[in-house]
């Protein structure tokens, strides 16, 4: 919906509306862009190329390749490269190697040389340009390539970054000085039993948190050169608190509202310029005793601190999450709860946080979280079903003094806070590749019933589960000698008294790995396509199929469209609904079989971000009636247009999954402002809907509101101004529409397909 | 057992009174209004219709018309309403679902099944069940059966009549139900006749009915609907006339709502082999300023619903 015409509960005073413009000036200057290296990247999660997205800049982005996918990075791109990128000690000494420490080293010169920049009106400073994986090589060693490479062969592919979530109590706590402590004093134990491999690792950490407080102290610098030259009194107030703040928590721990703000912000900050994008946690949780010792001192208006937190949200809406339980088991909202929603309700646009319902949640809270979402209508928040988060984590091995405390921490992924590694984002299995392998193997064969293609399929499913085993383990046995997350480690429990990174063996509590499965829905259609016309009615014959597929159904017409009207998931049918239980139940188990060389199984997880829109052309037609050319299905959800039955047939059809078995799958909801009957409570019906979903077992819910006819004015007049605060929930991130790759915005259009109901 | 003769089930419906509502669109109407909506719902009887956008011509469904109803044309299949008898045989056969049934028998048990699937969303929501058409009255003793049925398990329901019923029959189903719509679409017996094919008459006199109903029992919601014609009803003096009328009839002013009017049904009457005179007729953003604003000079109350046309690119 467009930002402008939502009818915000807090009205932003100047400063906060100027800031909140300049956020959608960066937009539309295209300062924000997401990019990954290439199509395949999308589908695989893993082109071969780069081992990480590609940064706008730098040595990974070819230009001609590159796909946009949104806007929703925290860094800003002010069109230039690092400009100090020969320098950076790995290369000019050229003495690069795979280590922590030379790791830690760029990393500290890098941070000395990014900006200390304040502007105009902010008071929460802290702005990025560049990611160290600009600069410094990020490449594995060939074994791992070569293990990348045949995944793919067979369908599958990964990289093992992001959405992490280190638990920042552990920073707010101790502060950057205190955590320089704690390191120094392990580095001594380390050093006094002789575990140098733990002390080398320590000793970086320590030059990195040494150069973080050099950049918070050079933004202190910054603002008082700028203070000096000021004559405008408000301002000139806005940098005296600014150096106050960051004064505070580059020498000690953050001890009011405003500087524990200023203190995750800066965290994130000093993180992402790894080049990843974790999830932030619990806010209320973190901010609460901040909260609460301000305003018994007095010391905070809830007006001031809404704007402390909306002023982090217009930085970047980061992942992070808010409501569910406490340990014990009651419910978590509490006043900064309500103050995260109301920061929003100030703010509004592109965010990420999420609220974690459960029955026992504080029912005016959901219902005020209801209403935003109705309300500004971009998805905005997440709605995800706590106990379910939970049990799927407990269910796969988490302790339950842990697994209370998860966040949701990315796009449809949670995290335990501060104890697990979550290498769930961007691995991939494409499960049609294993399909048309067994349909081959079932034509060579001339086998005779569906039962015996099943079993063919089952073994295709199962090698390249295999395949992507050893590609994974390729990469853990060399992931934190190529590309440590130290700043992350700081918040992370147990890794720095174990003198290890987060991402290494024998470092973090958990450490699963998750499996993003491309296509679910479209295998289920085929193979039930496959089950009903060639071996129960005998209409076609599997090698007929087989032809028509490849030539991409060219003069075959209408046997596309027996295939394509066969039942299909989604339209609470059992007989189609049944194989897509069966489909998604035999990969749960192939992937749970396996174990990763850190001693975590693999778990498969029914979302996968963005594959769909370009994995069509990559993997051709299907025996689902698809062409080539189509999108294939996102995530569970059932493919575009066969789920005429409507949303309500659609969340009976979903349901019949059981989620705390899978590492999430969310449901998109994307309805036109028509849905709603006017002067309806829209948000009194989402949060009836939305408890409905819940309550049958889902897990989360992605939801726009959008006038699809705009939408279409839109991605034909990309550049036409009035089109540029629209903001919509992609797949469980947001972004404005216009940025998207025009790919995208067609799959998105065709995507809203409840407009009639 | 009693079946009732059904085109359409809506879920998660919001138009149809309060929450998330089932709607059961029942089939057969004694209206035959020029821009009906669901020109589908008039016939009392199963009935199909072509898709010609799905339809790929490939004449798999003649041979299955027992009534040579089914032919080949350039843009499609044709098909002779004339000789179609609806038994439905030509839908199954054909690849592309181009034919569509419509008009399907239920018994309450099917419809409860579908029904109690979404109890939780009505409790929550303030839902329930809506029956609407065509005309329910039409089919009253297995509507009242169903609406029976849904307060016996505590669904919330809701009767959308045309007002042209038989007073008995409507008596009967008002016992099972929460609220009543009834459509008050002209105030003029001539272009009553002329719009919808019957007098005013019978309209009164249900007005007056559910009056008296709501006066002896109390528990009864009422709430009139007008659907905004263009060109037809949609002035202020017609307007003004049907407002005076409700607040004369009526002991308490009921609930008043105005619907503005879309062309969305147009594919519909291409479908069912139909002209429409209201093609390309819609109401836009000015339109519903131009209502809105008359709103305060009506006696009674009254909310506007129903989408418009966008002002462009606002």
């Amino acid at each position: 919906m467009k930002e402008s015409k939502v009818r915000k509960k807090f009205v932003p005073d100047n400063r906060m509306q100027a800031l909140i413009d300049r956020r959608l000036q960066l937009v539309v200057g295209q300062k924000r862009h997401v990019l990954c290296d290439n199509a395949e990247f999308l589908v695989y999660h893993w082109s071969g190329k780069a081992s990480t997205f590609a940064p706008a800049t730098g040595e990974h982005a070819d230009k001609e390749s590159r796909i946009e996918i949104g806007d929703h990075s925290a860094r800003v791109d002010n069109g230039m490269d690092f400009p100090f990128t020969q320098e950076i000690p790995s290369r000019k000494n050229n003495s690069f190697e795979l280590s922590a420490l030379n790791w830690a080293k760029d990393y500290a010169f890098f941070i000395d040389h990014s900006p200390a920049e304040v502007y105009a009106n902010e008071a929460l400073v802290g702005e990025f340009h560049w990611q160290l994986d600009e600069a410094r090589h990020f490449q594995y060693p060939d074994e791992q390539k070569e293990a990348g490479f045949l995944a793919r062969e067979l369908g599958a592919g990964g990289i093992s970054f992001a959405h992490t979530c280190p638990d920042l109590s552990i920073g707010l706590k101790l502060g950057w000085t205190g955590l320089l402590d704690k390191v120094r004093k392990y580095k001594k134990q380390y050093q006094e039993k002789g575990e140098s491999e733990r002390v080398e690792y320590l000793a970086g950490s320590e030059l990195v948190i040494e150069s973080i407080i050099r950049y918070i102290q050079r933004h202190v610098d910054k603002v008082k050169e700028l203070a000096a030259s000021e004559i405008n009194n408000d301002q000139l107030n806005i940098y005296l608190s600014i150096a106050e703040t960051c004064e505070a928590i580059a020498t000690r721990a953050p001890q009011t509202l405003k500087e524990a703000v200023q203190w995750i912000w800066m965290f994130q900050v000093v993180e992402r310029m790894h080049g990843h994008g974790n999830g932030y946690g619990r806010t209320d949780q973190l901010l609460i005793d901040f909260y609460k010792s301000d305003m018994e001192k007095g010391i905070l208006t809830r007006q001031e601190a809404r704007e402390l937190v909306g002023e982090m949200y217009i930085k970047y809406g980061s992942y992070t999450a808010l409501g569910g339980r406490l340990q014990d088991g009651s419910d978590a909202t509490n006043e900064m709860s309500w103050v995260c929603l109301e920061a929003y309700d100030l703010v509004g646009g592109i965010n990420h946080l999420g609220v974690m319902w459960h029955p026992e949640m504080d029912k005016e809270f959901y219902a005020y979280a209801n209403d935003i979402l109705t309300r500004h209508g971009c998805g905005v928040p997440t709605l995800v079903n706590y106990d379910v988060l939970k049990a799927s984590e407990v269910r796969s091995g988490y302790k339950p003094e842990d697994a209370w405390n998860i966040a949701y921490s990315g796009c449809q992924w949670y995290c335990g806070v501060g104890t697990e590694y979550n290498d769930q984002d961007v691995n991939s299995l494409v499960l049609l590749k294993p399909m048309q392998r067994a349909i081959e193997l079932g034509i060579e064969q001339k086998i005779d019933s569906f039962g015996a293609l099943w079993n063919i399929y089952n073994e295709e499913v199962d090698k390249t589960a295999n395949a992507l085993v050893d590609f994974k383990n390729a990469t853990y046995n060399w992931q934190a000698k190529v590309w440590p997350e130290m700043v992350t480690t700081f918040c992370m429990h147990d890794c720095i008294e174990k003198g290890r990174d987060c991402t290494d063996i024998d470092a973090v509590r958990y450490n699963y790995t998750s499996v993003n499965v491309l296509g679910v829905p479209n295998v289920s259609d085929s193979l039930y396509a496959i089950k009903k016309l060639v071996f129960e009615d005998k209409t076609y014959t599997l090698a007929q199929m087989q032809a028509a597929i490849e030539s991409d159904w060219e003069g075959q017409e209408i046997m596309r469209q027996h295939f394509l009207n066969c039942s299909k998931f989604g339209n609470d049918e059992d007989a189609s609904d049944d194989m897509a239980i069966q489909v998604s139940e035999n990969v749960r188990e192939i992937l749970e079989s396996k174990k990763n060389i850190k001693g975590f199984n693999f778990r498969p997880s029914l979302f996968q971000y963005m594959g769909h829109t370009y994995a069509g052309p990559m993997l051709g037609a299907t025996p689902d009636g698809r062409k080539a050319s189509e999108p294939i299905a996102h995530g569970m959800n059932p493919m575009h247009g066969r789920n005429h039955k409507g949303i309500a047939a659609t969340v009976e059809s979903f349901c019949k999954l059981d989620f705390s078995k899978y590492q999430g799958g969310s449901f998109q909801l994307e309805l036109t402002p028509n849905f709603f009957k006017t002067g309806s409570d829209s948000g009194k019906l989402m949060d009836s809907f939305s408890q409905n979903f819940f309550n049958k077992g889902g897990v989360q819910i992605n939801f726009n509101l959008v006038d699809f006819k705009v939408l279409e004015e839109a991605m034909n007049d990309n550049e036409n101004p009035i089109y540029h605060d629209i903001n919509v929930k992609v797949t469980g991130y947001s972004s404005h529409f216009v940025t998207m790759d025009k790919k995208f915005q067609k799959e998105f259009i065709e995507r809203v397909n409840y407009q009639n109901l | 057992m009693n079946k009732g003769l059904i085109y359409k089930i809506d879920r998660l419906n919001t138009h149809n009174g309060s929450g998330f509502r089932t709607v059961i669109y029942f089939k057969g109407c004694p209206l035959h209004c020029s821009w009906c909506h669901n020109p589908e719902g008039i016939n009392p009887k199963p009935e199909v219709w072509i898709n010609s956008l799905k339809c790929m011509g490939c004449g798999t469904c003649i041979s299955q018309c027992p009534e040579q109803a089914l032919g080949l044309i350039e843009k499609g299949v044709y098909l002779n309403r004339e000789k179609c008898t609806g038994c439905q045989l030509c839908v199954n056969p054909c690849p592309t679902i181009a034919i569509e049934p419509l008009g399907a028998y239920y018994t309450v048990d099917d419809l409860m099944k579908i029904i109690l699937q979404d109890k939780m969303l009505f409790e929550t929501s303030g839902g329930g069940v809506t029956v609407t058409g065509g005309e329910p009255g039409m089919q009253s003793d297995f509507v009242v059966e169903l609406l029976k049925a849904c307060q016996d398990v505590g669904v919330n329901t809701a009767l959308d009549t045309s007002g042209v019923v038989s007073l008995p029959s409507l008596g009967k189903m008002l016992q099972y139900c929460n609220t009543v719509f009834v459509d008050i679409k002209l105030f003029d017996d001539q272009a009553s006749k002329y719009y919808t094919g019957l007098p005013l008459k019978k309209l009164k006199e249900t007005i007056k009915y559910l009056n008296n109903y709501k006066k002896d029992t109390q528990n009864l919601n009422i709430e009139i609907r007008t659907p905004l014609i263009p060109g037809v009803n949609d002035d202020n003096e017609s307007l003004k006339k049907i407002a005076s009328f409700i607040q004369k009839t009526f002991t308490h002013a009921p609930k008043w709502e105005l619907c503005m009017f879309n062309d969305l049904c147009e594919d519909k009457y291409n479908r069912m082999n139909m002209a429409w005179g209201f093609k390309g007729k819609k109401h836009a953003a000015k339109d519903y300023e131009r209502i809105n604003h008359l709103k305060e000079s009506l006696p009674i109350d009254v909310t506007i619903s129903g989408f418009v046309e966008r002002n462009n690119k606002d």
